[in-house]
């Protein structure tokens, strides 16, 4: 019984071990260099992925020539080679945009390198305007003596307008220039970086302001004197109020058309030379506009109207004021892996409206919210498990408002509840148990064959049959117990079959055919002792059980030739192979008190 | 039955050497046993390594010219007794290498009236070896026999130095990321780290690095020119290399590993080792012997 225990057991080992190593066959990585390749404060290298360029080798030369670059446009301009200036400013832009790529990809937006970078990039606004400016002032500079030749009053006025709102906004473009000079040269000296070119074209700026001054001081002179105005029968009047403005407010502009027939005439109103609107007199010859301060620079800017393209209006300036702004951003607020964020812009003249606020999510702007007319922006986002340092920022150079930024917030998303999966949710545990099962019965399937087989084996006549009612008692031989000579467990003499069986198989594997010859005498003595489960006795155990009977001395030579044939893997020769039928004979005949013979 | 014996004789042999291979080890950083990445077991198992001097006590110092002595990684504070014994051997026309990035090794610096001092931080760069950060790399700043030829160095998380003439430094794109994040935040500096300084002391010269992480195995392979620096400083072209042995981390060992190398360094442990083995094997094959006959 204890032996079948035992097979149950060590099946469904087995079965339990397989099954154990089929779960992992999925998967079958036992160990990586990963799992072990960070300590405290190192890291093995064997397990980083290398970098793939040495692009961090490349930003300081880089930073070197973009802040070399300025100076070559503008030399350039000042010379009047403005498509050599062009070209610069081409190259100047692709430069800048490694830089931006270089600084993303480094993760390097807050350091020293992300200032140079933003203000390489008003660097690269100012400059590309500059450009701009002078090659339209370069035109008005041909035009101006087309017209003065064609004797054109009209023409001539509206360049020298035009050359009075260039010169103006080139020089707010150099007060800009000039503005950026001790922070960028404090940034690139700490990053060793030469900064006398760039602190050259300063001066060179400034040439290029006093040249076009001078030119437009010719300009008005040109018209004044040599020109003779054209006689026309009206005149254009403009005023302003107020005289400055922040973004959204609104400047007046409004004047009257006077001479002739006023009423419904269109006049153009034009602000730093681009036209800004038309409007329609009323029958006063009365106009009006409404200027809103939306997507323009902070500064001076000029503004004229003009009838029928003749007749101008005087030239009249007004500033437009960069606002100061403060963004907020309420706690966010975390609910199912996302984000809630909200927050306001406002501007010391009160909330801000119809601009863009980035939210950034660790350093990268992870989306962006118009504001609404309170100001007011809301978000929801969803940056992923784990931890985040969130704030909102507002940048717009394009509108005359600073830029600001909120608080920063840590933020912790949780990562996604996990739901247990059901077992068989997972392909690869049905698989996993399909197999085990499979494994199982294969294993039982075989074990049963097995001992079918084994059985098989045995010859009829070894087979003692288990008495009824249960299991063989336990006895112990006794040199006292006399010998059994008759009963139902004692077996019959040895007919030939054993012999034969024995003969047989000794021709094809000795090993076998003396295993049949021990069977054979392993159960005459296990009958003969009522031995328990006799076929789990080993050679040596059935010698021990019988050391005590007079068949000792016959038995010890059996099993002695036994173990050297079957696990000794020995060939006996012809007589080796009758010794052991005649020492069978002999514990045989040992057993039946002599007369087994 | 025989050839049973033998296969299953020779499986027992590899488990037991395995075995053995296996408890002889540790995972110690910077440790001498450690053959995983963090340990120097390539370093120390190096022909330079083998032939070096092991200084187990400080004294045993005394009287040596002419040589390079190496104190990676101390765990423990020097005291003044000690520091004044390397400050006579440094004067006496000898080399003194500390690779050091905790901290430890300024009790030492302090003992021997050095201005160099080792500030223990989270160096990162942006010039580095691998995506990680901290693989930072180093340039010869000013010249000297340990620096020439070699362009760049690849550290692992260093510290870095102050005073000194520097020999090897970060570039520029380099900061001290105190919150660990990796990234370079508004309140941390791009900056030039020394990581390597020289100052001469009377005839000798006192180096100081703040990274002893060239020496563990897996940085041996880690590229750029980490090899030919170990090598120049394994003295293969210099005076003689000495270790110390006393303070430095690369002597940690578990008590298993410990009991190993006092028994291969006791000649009386080896012969009461080899008495005893011989003595059970006799006994076996007397055994053997009896139960044949």
């Amino acid at each position: 019984m204890r032996r079948y225990i035992l097979w149950t057991l060590a099946l469904a080992l087995s079965a339990g071990i397989i099954f154990l190593v089929l779960l992992q066959s999925a998967s079958p990585l036992l160990y990586s260099a990963e799992y072990d390749a960070f300590t405290k404060r190192h890291a093995d290298p064997a397990v980083l992925k290398p970098m793939g360029k040495d692009s961090a080798e490349r930003l300081l030369p880089l930073m070197s020539d973009l802040l070399d670059t300025p100076g070559t446009v503008i030399i350039n301009l000042e010379y009047g080679d403005v498509d050599i200036a062009r070209q610069d400013l081409e190259e100047f832009r692709q430069l800048s945009q490694s830089l931006d790529s270089l600084v993303i990809n480094l993760d390097m937006s807050e350091s020293e390198v992300g200032d140079f970078r933003r203000m390489n990039q008003k660097n690269l606004l100012i400059l590309s305007e500059l450009v701009e400016s002078t090659a339209r002032l370069e035109e008005l500079n041909t035009l101006e003596i087309r017209f003065r030749d064609a004797r054109d009053p009209a023409s001539l006025t509206s360049i020298t307008y035009e050359g009075e709102s260039l010169r103006n906004q080139v020089s707010q473009l150099y007060t800009e220039y000039r503005s950026q000079e001790e922070p960028l040269v404090s940034v690139s000296e700490k990053l060793e970086i030469d900064t006398t070119g760039y602190e050259e074209s300063q001066n060179h700026f400034e040439q290029i302001v006093e040249k076009i001054g001078d030119e437009q001081e010719r300009r008005v002179f040109t018209l004044q004197t040599q020109v003779q105005p054209e006689i026309s029968p009206f005149e254009l009047t403009m005023s302003l109020a107020p005289e400055q403005g922040a973004f959204h407010e609104t400047i007046q502009m409004r004047g009257n058309l006077i001479g002739g027939e006023v009423a419904d005439r269109e006049i153009e109103i034009l602000v730093d030379t681009r036209k800004a609107a038309s409007v329609f007199t009323d029958e006063n010859g009365h106009w009006e506009y409404l200027f809103l301060v939306d997507a323009i620079d902070p500064g001076s800017h000029t503004s004229f109207a003009v009838f029928s393209g003749s007749t101008f209006s005087d030239i009249v300036s007004f500033d437009v004021i960069l606002a100061e702004t403060s963004l907020t951003l309420d706690e966010p607020r975390v609910y199912e892996g996302a984000l809630s964020c909200s927050g306001g812009l406002f501007s010391d003249r009160g909330p801000v409206d119809g601009v863009r606020v980035d939210l950034m999510v660790d350093g990268r702007r992870s989306t962006s919210q118009l504001t609404d007319e309170q100001g007011a922006f809301k978000v929801n986002i969803r940056p992923g498990p784990g931890e985040h340092k969130v704030w909102a920022l507002f940048s717009n150079p394009d509108v005359p408002l600073s830029e600001s930024q909120s608080r920063v917030y840590s933020v912790t998303i949780p990562p996604p509840r996990l739901q247990e999966p059901g077992f068989f949710d997972s392909w690869e545990n049905v698989l996993a148990l399909v197999l085990g099962a499979l494994v199982l019965a294969g294993t039982i399937i075989g074990a049963y064959a097995y001992l079918r087989r084994s059985r098989s084996h045995v010859p009829a006549f070894l087979r003692r049959p288990r008495p009824a009612g249960g299991d063989f008692p336990v006895i112990v031989a006794d040199p006292g117990m006399p010998i059994q000579e008759r009963g139902p467990d004692v077996p019959e003499p040895p007919g030939d079959d054993v012999f034969i069986a024995y003969s047989k198989a000794a021709d094809s594997n000795i090993r076998e055919a003396v295993h049949i010859l021990f069977s054979y005498v392993r159960a005459e003595i296990a009958g003969k002792l009522s031995l328990k489960n006799p076929r789990s006795c080993t050679p040596r155990e059935i010698c021990r059980k019988s050391s005590n009977l007079p068949l000792f001395t016959d038995l010890s030579a059996f099993v002695r030739q036994y173990e050297s044939v079957r696990y000794g893997v020995k060939i006996p020769d012809e007589k080796e192979r009758q010794s052991f039928i005649d020492l069978a004979r002999a514990i045989h005949g040992s057993l039946l008190g002599g007369r087994g013979e | 039955m025989r050839m049973v014996f033998w296969i299953t004789g020779f499986f027992l042999l590899v488990c037991l050497s395995v075995f053995f291979l296996h408890i002889s080890t540790n995972t110690e950083e910077f440790s001498r046993y450690n053959m995983q990445w963090n340990g120097t077991s390539q370093f120390f198992g190096s022909r330079a390594g083998m032939d070096a001097t092991e200084i187990r006590q400080i004294s045993d110092l005394a009287g040596r010219t002419g040589s390079f002595l190496l104190i990676i990684a101390p765990e423990r504070p020097f005291d003044d007794r000690e520091s004044r014994e390397v400050h006579d051997f440094l004067t006496q026309g000898n080399v003194v290498f500390l690779a050091d990035e905790t901290g430890a090794g300024n009790t030492l610096l302090e003992g021997l009236d050095s201005e160099i001092r080792v500030f223990p931080a989270n160096l990162t760069s942006m010039e580095r070896q691998y995506g990680d950060p901290s693989s930072v790399l180093a340039h010869p700043s000013s010249p000297d026999p340990l620096n020439t030829g070699i362009t760049s160095l690849v550290l692992n998380s260093p510290s870095y130095t102050k005073g000194g003439t520097p020999v090897f430094t970060t570039s520029l794109l380099t900061w001290a990321d105190d919150n660990g994040n990796g990234r370079i935040d508004e309140t941390e500096e791009l900056g030039r780290y020394t990581i390597l300084s020289r100052e001469y002391m009377g005839e000798g010269t006192l180096y100081v690095l703040s990274d002893p992480s060239v020496f563990i195995n897996g940085m041996q392979d880690a590229g750029r020119e980490n090899s030919v620096f170990l090598g120049r400083l394994a003295g293969h072209y210099g005076p003689d290399l000495l270790i110390e042995q006393d303070h430095s981390s690369t002597a940690k060992a578990d008590l298993l590993v410990l009991a190993i190398i006092y028994m291969k360094s006791s000649k009386f442990m080896t012969t009461v080792l080899f008495i005893l083995v011989g003595t059970g094997a006799s006994l076996y094959a007397w055994k053997r012997y009896s139960e044949v006959s």
